[in-house]
């Protein structure tokens, strides 16, 4: 109540209109109007704040200071950075974990550049365009679980993927995809590329179309065409497109990754293809080291903030040419 | 259709040989114009185009094929067909399941429309003082992972007794969806011209008043976009479910394929007959919300 007497004193427009002789009575109605657009402003966005606060924000801080801690769940003795330093960055299979980690980001680059190729094939091809939209995008309706599933048996010892390399005559390279240390890895990352795949063609079909054809139509009356449209017109053009693209499927990498580790490898063998969110998870709640996790979920955090930053300031830069 | 055009206009050219100077009048102009080696040149793209695109969507699609095809036979050698599968998988846990992750799915979209329409509008139309700090906050919050605050939220929801609690649970799943709804409906309310709803309240209406009977069938249109958006993100979720839902009655549908997924123990026709089924709504969702789907994704970070 104190906060809407000041409001409603303090603005000079409003000060300058009160202190006309006569108010009209449609000024007073504005000003009122405006009293109550500051109130229930305020009131839309309450239920929203209250469930952030209380759902997000207040566990979040929690964890930030249990990753101080040594913590089991319930009682916690401070032992200030030994969770980020011995418990995660000096532990024997961080070198490991960092490595499948930054291996699943680094591939981000590759699949969204094919994407990039296949998003301009469709743009420039409409013979069945729809049809291969709505095929390409379909995994986004499929879920890590139900694709880690499938791929687990496609790639297993006696799975499909083996039968096929032995009727082409490649029998000697099938093997338990999922059972060694670099297949795994490699394996997960192809699938997790895979899944993106559509996603990010459809993004940038999107982006490509939308475009100003005005544009593309005047380098092709100029002689433009082929690979040097492609890369000096049709790749500028939607470059916000792909910024996007890569930063998505980047962030997911990183934080969307473990349900499809869960369903294909457990992490294994070993911690081949543990990341840092699944080592989240098995270092909470397989080894109830808590306080730990709680560190993994800081560094997570820390990441994304990372990429959110590259991705500002790529916005910056665009906006100044 | 123009590529359609121009591919049949150059194969005729090609066939007919030195005569293709009379090309068919709908032929683009810049045909005309083109040598033959230059014809030849163009069909073999078109063509290999076709193929790497037909290619990649055989590689997209085949896994799904194969499940299918997987679910449909028997796997004693000789493929024959049978809904053995699917009559073990509907008359097992998987029905119950998916009433879980419908209710959780519907009480999560719930809360992130109720309260994220509510929010965006505040944000988008009703400009209040402290609204640009909040809606900062609302947008670094978008950058927190769940895995931030997810195992805190474990031993707070444990301490409360709301383990294996399904209304909770959504609620959760909408808190978590809250921030990336909230931003991509503000975005989407702002291209709504603010008159309509200052008319209304000149003319007397009350804020709710105006929400609810002007602002709100305009907003249908995005909403359906975060609504779509929720539901495949809630539906296909592991990790809360998995923590939050342990307990045998409450578990989704994720959380029990992601359980009795090892094909080295389990039937892999019924295995492959479960997946389809989880992911049965969501395909429906999909085909029928595409391009939905699509503008959300362009709209922002997604999935």
């Amino acid at each position: 109540m104190t906060l809407d007497l000041r409001r409603a004193t303090a603005g000079p427009s409003v000060a300058r209109r009160r202190s006309r002789a006569d108010r009209p009575p449609g000024l007073h109605r504005r000003h009122s109007v405006i009293r109550q657009r500051q109130v229930w402003g305020r009131v839309f966005v309450l239920p929203a704040l209250v469930l952030v606060v209380l759902l997000i924000i207040l566990p979040s801080i929690q964890g930030l200071y249990y990753s101080f801690t040594d913590w089991n769940g319930r009682s916690a003795t401070w032992v200030g950075l030994d969770n980020y330093i011995n418990g995660i960055f000096l532990s024997p299979d961080f070198g490991r974990i960092a490595f499948n980690s930054l291996c699943v980001v680094i591939s981000v680059p590759f699949g969204v550049a094919l994407s990039v190729i296949v998003a301009n094939l469709l743009a420039n091809s409409t013979w069945g365009r729809a049809w291969f939209r709505g095929i390409y995008f379909l995994p986004i309706a499929l879920s890590w679980v139900v694709i880690g599933i499938t791929f687990a048996y496609l790639l297993s010892g006696r799975g499909p993927i083996n039968a096929l390399l032995d009727v082409v005559g490649l029998g000697l390279l099938s093997q338990d995809w999922l059972g060694g240390e670099t297949s795994a890895l490699v394996s997960i990352i192809l699938v997790f590329n895979w899944s993106y795949f559509g996603i990010n063609v459809v993004l940038l079909f999107t982006g490509m179309t939308t475009a100003d054809q005005s544009v593309t139509e005047a380098a092709r009356l100029d002689g433009a065409h082929g690979v040097k449209m492609f890369t000096n017109i049709v790749i500028p053009q939607v470059r916000r497109y792909i910024e996007l693209s890569l930063i998505v499927t980047m962030a997911a990498a990183i934080t969307q990754i473990f349900a499809l580790i869960y369903t294909m490898t457990s992490g294994g063998p070993g911690v081949a293809t543990t990341t840092l969110e699944y080592a989240l998870y098995t270092r909470s709640f397989s080894l109830g080291h808590f306080s730990q996790g709680a560190a993994f979920g800081i560094l997570l955090f820390l990441v994304s903030l990372v990429f959110a930053v590259v991705r500002l300031r790529a916005g910056v830069k665009a906006d100044d040419d | 259709m123009m590529t359609d055009h121009q591919s049949t206009a150059t194969a005729t050219a090609v066939a007919t040989g030195p005569t293709s100077g009379s090309e068919p009048p709908s032929a683009p102009r810049t045909i005309g114009t083109r040598r033959r080696s230059d014809r030849l040149k163009a069909l073999l793209s078109t063509g290999l185009v076709r193929i790497v695109l037909v290619a990649l969507a055989a590689v997209t699609i085949a896994p799904l094929g194969f499940m299918v095809f997987k679910s449909l036979t028997k796997q004693d050698g000789t493929n024959a067909l049978t809904f053995d599968a699917w009559a073990a998988v509907l008359n097992g846990k998987l029905p119950q399941a998916g009433l879980i992750s419908l209710q959780v799915s519907v009480i999560a979209i719930i809360v992130i429309l109720g309260v994220g329409t509510l929010a965006a509008f505040g944000f988008a139309k009703l400009s209040f003082r402290g609204s640009q700090p909040i809606m900062a906050l609302i947008i670094v919050l978008m950058l927190v992972p769940g895995q931030t605050f997810i195992i805190t939220e474990y031993f707070n929801f444990s301490n409360l007794g709301l383990i294996g609690n399904i209304p909770a649970v959504g609620i959760l799943y909408g808190a978590t969806q809250i921030p990336f709804a909230t931003f991509i409906l503000t975005n989407f309310f702002r291209a709504i011209p603010d008159e309509l709803v200052e008319a209304a309240i000149i003319d007397g209406a009350s804020y709710p008043r105006a929400f609810w009977s002007i602002f709100l069938p305009l907003a249908r249109p995005a909403m359906v976009t975060v609504g779509v958006l929720a539901f495949i993100g809630v539906w296909n979720d592991l990790l809360i479910a998995l923590l939050f839902l342990p307990t045998p009655g409450a578990r989704t549908l994720s959380v029990v394929m992601a359980g009795a997924q090892d094909t080295r123990v389990f039937d892999v026709s019924q295995v492959m007959a479960g997946s389809l089924l989880s992911a049965i709504p969501c395909i429906i969702v999909y085909l029928i919300f595409q391009r939905q789907i699509a503008v959300g994704l362009t709209a922002g970070t997604g999935r």
